[in-house]
């Protein structure tokens, strides 16, 4: 175990040096260096340029800016380029917001995925199962941006149904779905506040958990199909134990081990997807900072997103496959 | 007489022993699902090489005045069939199934059949024209970009599967070194050269280690924590690349670079070789040991002929699967990015780029949202429903009818 973990580590180390690199490169991936992007642009001034000169250290050799671009990381002197703010505290604010769209997403993930996956396994070939597949392949394709606009126009509005004559008004709620909270109601009662902050989150979260919601549903009906397929189950069916208890308590703990794992495989499409639903929610998280980070080339902000979002995955990854190794005796190491 | 004979054994043999091709369309074609995914995407195929020739302008046969024949023939139209940068202004925002309003728009700009099928957009540009124009995109972008990928995943997972075991020695490290320095060349450029040194020391010092792990025995601990074996390497590797949240490092590398079609093909395309290199190295982790590749060997055929003509070809079919729901993925990615104003740069329509000009209009002009976004879907659906078809259909597990 300890050698396992002490390898997994040392491992782990490297990739983390690696995705320093990585994530310090990107930006000198432009054309010329970071300090000529867009000489055009009006708003960019000597001053920019300076700035960004001094920021890079850009008249030192390369292996030395990446150097000093970590020190200045590490030791939290990283300034944001559009208000001179420290990094760190700017994310960690923008983190705790996004910390909400996380959890929910993921309870959400889990919550709908195990049912969905379960009840298909048991069901194969019926129509239960074959509604789910195509259910679950119909959430990984529909494209997240344009489902978000089709879901607030039918929630917030509501729709005008007129088909083969027949007229229909689909009631909109109207409900407050765009940003964290709404505007202007910050003395109201505490049970409305939690209500407001309840609407607020319900969309986003959901959408971004749809691909989530996906994977893990067939996933888990891949697994508990070959786990009823097995002999164990047989044995526990022919010695008369009702359907529940097979199923349940035998068939679905084993079934379910690997799903440890997916927790940290599940992060990334979180982190990734915040950019397009924080950003179309106007929700203020680290995915709709980074897009507009990118937008003003904000650079310290930017590999900054990238480094902590891709370290936060691999410490998951990490902790489950230590999980995975505590939960599953027959792991050897 | 003899023709029916064969007909005869040829029928019999096949219900005997299907070949493993056989195998898999049978299989496939008791798929309802999958088979409705592939006869859309064959309609999709035909619909976006109809927008390639519909809406080109032919700039290059134009250039040439020995090609002018064509034109005068009559082969290709002179001007583009479907014109998707026709601007007509008095034809703003007109809703599908719509003729043009002859009094103020030119004979001349009218669409193909005088109608608007799709409607037109807030310029009066008919979305018929810029979404076949944006289906040619679409298909170019899922194909180069996992073409990209698979040459990149098969490469890598070749190489892992086949040297697994094996410490890196004198030659993979100097091969190694050399595609770090190319990759620190690219993005610094000749300025760097006084990196060069650097690296050569780099190389120096991860042969000699190549050299020393493999050969002095008081190393042998290193070996046991498996440390710099091939395996581990690329692990990690793997790691790193599934540790970013990929779409927003494409985004970041997108926004960095100039705006071009290629560099998203690219750049979709490097982010995405996880998936074929993890299959081709679990295939080839069993392919190895068998006897075709002993065989092989014995006759006297190298490695990189054993990995890329011997056992690449042999692990190709969960690479197509994994293909085929990566240009799904691929599609997808590029409609996010031209979404959020970063894809495929205008003059060029694609299907993001019209749907995020249209949700201005979602109250006024519903269809420049719905249109491209249920096309979107579809197209993806359908690449999806046809690859999880095939991987079931080749999956030797999967039950024999």
């Amino acid at each position: 175990m300890l050698a396992f973990i002490a390898r997994t580590s040392l491992s782990k180390l490297a990739t983390v040096l690696m995705i320093s690199v990585v994530s310090f490169l990107i930006i000198h991936l432009a054309p010329g260096q970071p300090s000529q992007i867009d000489p055009l642009n009006p708003r960019f001034r000597k001053e920019d340029i300076a700035r960004y000169r001094a920021a890079f250290d850009l008249d030192k050799p390369l292996w030395k800016q990446y150097f000093l671009f970590y020190k200045k990381f590490f030791t939290g002197e990283l300034k944001s380029f559009k208000d001179n703010q420290p990094v760190f505290k700017k994310i960690y604010e923008r983190f705790l917001n996004s910390l909400w769209l996380f959890a929910l997403g993921t309870i959400l993930t889990w919550c709908l995925a195990f049912p969905m996956g379960v009840g298909a396994a048991l069901r194969r070939g019926r129509g239960f199962d074959q509604a789910t597949t195509f259910f679950a392949y119909l959430l990984i394709s529909i494209p997240g941006f344009f489902l978000s606009y089709v879901l607030i126009q039918l929630i917030v509005a509501g729709a005008d149904i007129s088909f083969l004559g027949i007229h229909f008004r689909l009631p909109g709620l109207e409900v407050p779905v765009l940003g964290m909270r709404t505007f202007g109601r910050e003395d109201t009662s505490l049970l409305f506040q939690i209500n407001d902050r309840i609407w607020h989150l319900v969309l986003p979260s959901l959408l971004g958990a749809t691909t989530g919601i996906a994977f893990l549903s067939r996933y888990v009906r891949g697994q508990m199909t070959e786990v009823l397929d097995s002999d164990y189950v047989r044995t526990a069916h022919s010695k008369g134990l009702d359907e529940n208890t097979v199923y349940y308590v035998h068939a679905l703990r084993n079934a379910a081990l690997p799903f440890v794992t997916m927790f940290g495989l599940l992060l990334p499409g979180l982190i990734g997807g915040s950019v397009i639903f924080e950003t179309i929610f106007a929700w203020p998280g680290m995915g709709r900072m980074a897009f507009e980070a990118i937008l003003t080339r904000d650079y310290p902000i930017i590999i900054s997103i990238n480094f902590i979002s891709a370290i936060l995955v691999l410490s998951g990854t990490f902790i489950s496959d230590i999980l995975y190794v505590i939960v599953d005796p027959r792991i050897r190491l | 007489m003899t023709s029916k004979i064969r007909t005869f054994f040829e029928d019999d043999l096949e219900d005997i022993a299907p070949t493993p091709w056989q195998r898999v369309l049978r299989s496939l074609a008791k798929n309802r699902l999958a088979m409705g995914g592939g006869v859309f995407l064959v309609l999709f195929f035909a619909l976006s090489f109809a927008g390639w020739w519909g809406t080109s302008n032919f700039e290059f046969l134009k250039q040439r005045t020995y090609f002018s024949w064509i034109f005068k023939a009559g082969l290709l139209p002179e001007k583009p069939l479907f014109d998707s940068s026709q601007v007509r202004l008095p034809d703003r925002l007109k809703g599908p199934l719509t003729r043009p309003n002859a009094e103020t728009v030119p004979r001349k700009a009218f669409p193909i059949f005088g109608v608007y099928l799709f409607g037109t957009d807030e310029l009066g540009r008919d979305v018929l024209s810029r979404m076949l124009e944006g289906a040619k995109v679409a298909m170019a972008v899922g194909f180069v970009a996992v073409g990209i990928s698979i040459a990149l995943g098969v490469v890598l997972g070749g190489i892992a599967g086949f040297y697994g075991e094996r410490q890196p020695g004198m030659a993979p490290t100097i091969l190694a070194a050399m595609g770090a320095i190319a990759a620190w060349f690219i993005p610094v450029g000749l300025e760097g050269w006084w990196f060069f040194g650097l690296e050569i020391i780099l190389v120096l010092v991860g042969a000699a280690t190549g050299i020393a792990v493999e050969k002095v025995p008081t190393l042998v601990y290193l070996e046991k924590l498996r440390l710099t074996r091939v395996d581990t390497i690329f692990i990690s590797l793997v790691d790193l690349q599934l540790s970013f949240p990929t779409f927003f490092l494409i985004l970041t590398v997108i926004a960095v670079l100039p705006p071009s079609i290629w560099n998203i093909m690219i750049v979709i395309g490097i982010t995405g070789w996880v998936g074929p290199a993890r299959f081709v190295r679990a295939e080839i982790l069993s392919l190895r040991e068998q006897p075709f590749i002993e065989s092989a060997r014995a006759i006297g055929a190298n490695d990189m002929r054993l990995i890329f003509l011997h056992l690449v070809p042999n692990s190709m079919a969960p690479v197509m699967v994994s293909a085929t729901i990566g240009i799904a993925g691929a599609i997808l990615t590029e409609a996010g990015l031209s979404f959020l104003g970063f894809g495929v740069p205008p003059p060029d329509a694609t299907w993001g780029n019209i749907l995020s000009d249209g949700k201005k209009y979602l109250f006024d002009a519903p269809w420049l949202t719905f249109i491209p976004g249920i096309a979107i879907l579809l197209v993806v659906l359908s690449f999806n429903l046809f690859g999880e078809g095939l991987r079931d259909a080749l999956n030797p597990r999967s039950k024999p009818e």
